[in-house]
């Protein structure tokens, strides 16, 4: 897997932003959706996004990413707050809204029956292209995805990979100045992840699009974004670079699984004089007070209480530390819950 | 409307006529239900054709003014059913969020819906003509036959669209097909009204649906009836129904 150059890594490309004023930002302010029966999925968000930046919005499923990005590209309408998106405000200039920005949403909508030659006609003709362009551009386009050759084909037949790429084709045919990813590469095999995260990567560098991108994969947001906003139960809980959020939580933590399980709550005792508790799902885990100097330390102190222990790792501040001081939960062990992956309990690993 | 406007209701349109015709699952039921009505009417009731009181100069005309009215109702229909089909698959999300004027969608969901029922009436025309049905009516007479045809297609792909955008699924489906096919089955469907008795006959003169087969079957014969009060009242349908699909349409965008 390709890791893409970062944003920061290429410079500004101010000079490519060609309508480049600073009308490709999205502003939000106090934003609010309420539910009948009301339950509120976003709740006060307030964000703002540079013009030609990649803006990472993480957080766990239900946690009102997909709402917010529903709101801010006009499907659904805010109940609170405001949102200005390319200088258009989502609420009372929906059209121009539209005309601005390109959506690859959650589920790449695609129709089965259709081929990516048919898809590209239509979205050329609901986006007001001339038709003049549509077959340049769309070819244009499905060659960039590397879709060429199977352009023809229905995609009921697609792959997740093909029908991602497809849709974010599909999602630049008009040249949007802001482009909004919704959670783009959940389901893909590590390949075509890589080659989605370089393909949005060179949009922001080589085309000054602003992209706003969901994602519940940590990496992701690391690799990608210049700035990562973390929402939970729809409220921003932290925002800035990813080297400002794990600087925040500056020191390693050592997060230790005792060989007996029964031993967990003697383990955090004894490792409670190194530092704070930080959460550990296995074993017991502390921020360590002095950093990684501290760790011969607590092996002495863990030996001299006989201690066994069946493994020990030294974390470096991590996203999902960010993440778990910010709110108390693991954001990877959420997504892993949620799809579906049952963690074995040590006992019956080492039985199997 | 403007030139992008309608490239937007052409794409639309193009792209229900692209799923229907190259996907025999789609195609096959559309034309079957209709053609097998029209054989099955033809062949087994057209006897009532010897009665006296039957004054209509062909069966198989009086039968093809009914099949093709059903097939432009029921092709509105289905494409009511695609518009809730692709709420649930969420490609109306694509539409929505890719088109500046959403109205402009609905043109194209008309459209399509003209579409399918401008082949199937050509369909339809070719069996009943093979069949021996011969056209009493003068070309203007026949064009308004298939005139009215069209406008209640377009009132069935109204108000199917105007239930789709309310319900978002296809569960509703059988639901959305009654209030149409009820008053169809309760029509003059195999006889002249005045051959129907009792309740049945009482019903037939209260069903908007009669003028519209009387009408047609009037246009067809070249001895119009009621061509005025039929197309008042699919005229008249047809602008409830759009102001109730129109309205469906603002309720999805202030979701």
């Amino acid at each position: 897997m390709t890791a893409p150059a970062g944003p920061e890594a290429s410079g500004t490309p101010t000079a490519i932003r060609r309508r480049g004023e600073d009308s490709n930002s999205i502003e939000v302010e106090g934003l609010v959706r309420e539910f009948k029966g009301g339950f509120r999925a976003v709740d006060g968000l307030d964000l703002h996004v540079d013009p030609g930046e990649i803006y990472g919005f993480l957080g766990p499923n239900g946690a009102g990413k997909s709402t917010t990005v529903h709101m801010l590209t006009t499907l659904l309408t805010p109940t609170g707050g405001t949102a200005r998106v390319a200088g258009y405000d989502v609420a009372k200039e929906g059209a121009e809204v539209r005309r601005a920005i390109g959506v690859a949403l959650q589920e790449a909508a695609l129709d089965p029956l259709l081929n990516a030659h048919e898809h590209m006609r239509l979205q050329c003709a609901l986006q007001g292209l001339p038709r003049s362009e549509w077959k340049a551009r769309g070819d244009e386009l499905i060659e960039r995805v590397g879709l060429t050759s199977a352009a023809g084909r229905r995609v009921g037949g697609y792959s997740g990979g093909m029908r991602r790429r497809l849709d974010l084709a599909l999602a630049l045919v008009h040249r949007p100045r802001v482009i909004f990813l919704d959670e783009p590469t959940t389901g893909l095999d590590p390949k075509s992840r890589g080659d989605l995260w370089d393909e949005i990567a060179r949009l922001a560098r080589e085309e000054g699009v602003t992209i706003f991108l969901t994602t519940q994969y940590l990496e992701e947001a690391d690799l990608l974004a210049e700035r990562i906003g973390i929402i939970d139960h729809g409220k921003m809980v932290a925002e800035g670079t990813p080297a400002e959020l794990k600087a925040e939580i500056g020191r390693p933590t050592v997060e230790i699984v005792p060989r007996d399980p029964d031993q967990r709550a003697a383990l955090a005792a004894a490792l409670r004089r190194f530092g704070e508790p930080a959460v550990s799902t296995k074993g017991a885990a502390v921020r360590l007070q002095h950093g990684a100097e501290d760790l011969p330390d607590v092996v002495r102190a863990l030996d001299a209480e006989g201690m066994a222990i069946e493994s020990l790792e030294l974390h470096a501040p991590t996203l999902d530390d960010v993440f778990l001081t910010q709110t108390g939960r693991s954001l990877e062990e959420e997504v892993r819950r949620d799809s579906g992956i049952i963690e074995v309990p040590p006992e019956l690993a080492a039985r199997a | 409307m403007t030139s992008s406007d309608l490239s937007i209701m052409i794409g639309v349109a193009r792209r229900q006529a692209i799923r229907t015709f190259t996907t025999p699952q789609l195609v096959i039921p559309l034309v079957l239900f209709p053609l097998l009505l029209f054989t099955a009417f033809v062949g087994s009731a057209s006897a009532i054709a010897k009665n006296p009181n039957f004054d209509y100069y062909d069966y198989t005309a009086f039968e093809f003014v009914y099949v093709l009215m059903q097939s432009a109702a029921s092709a509105g229909v289905a494409t009511g059913i695609a518009v809730a089909q692709d709420f649930e698959s969420g490609f109306a999300r694509r539409m929505l969020v890719a088109t500046p004027r959403r109205s402009v969608l609905l043109g194209g969901i008309v459209l399509a819906g003209i579409i399918q029922q401008l082949w199937l009436a050509a369909v339809l025309l070719v069996v009943a003509l093979a069949a021996g049905m011969s056209i009493h009516g003068s070309a203007i007479e026949v064009i308004g036959m298939f005139g009215l045809a069209l406008l209640f297609n377009i009132a069935g792909t109204l108000y199917a669209s105007g239930v789709a955008f309310r319900a978002q699924t296809t569960q509703v489906g059988p639901a959305l097909q009654l209030p149409i096919l009820l008053p169809l089955f309760f029509a003059p469907v195999y006889a002249p009204r005045k051959l129907l008795t009792h309740w049945l006959h009482e019903v037939a003169n209260w069903n908007p649906v009669t003028p519209l087969l009387e009408a047609g079957r009037g246009l067809l014969a070249g001895a119009p009836v009621s061509v005025a009060i039929a197309f008042g009242i699919v005229g008249g349908a047809g602008v409830l129904l759009a102001v109730f699909a129109f309205t469906g349409l603002r309720r999805v965008e202030r979701a």
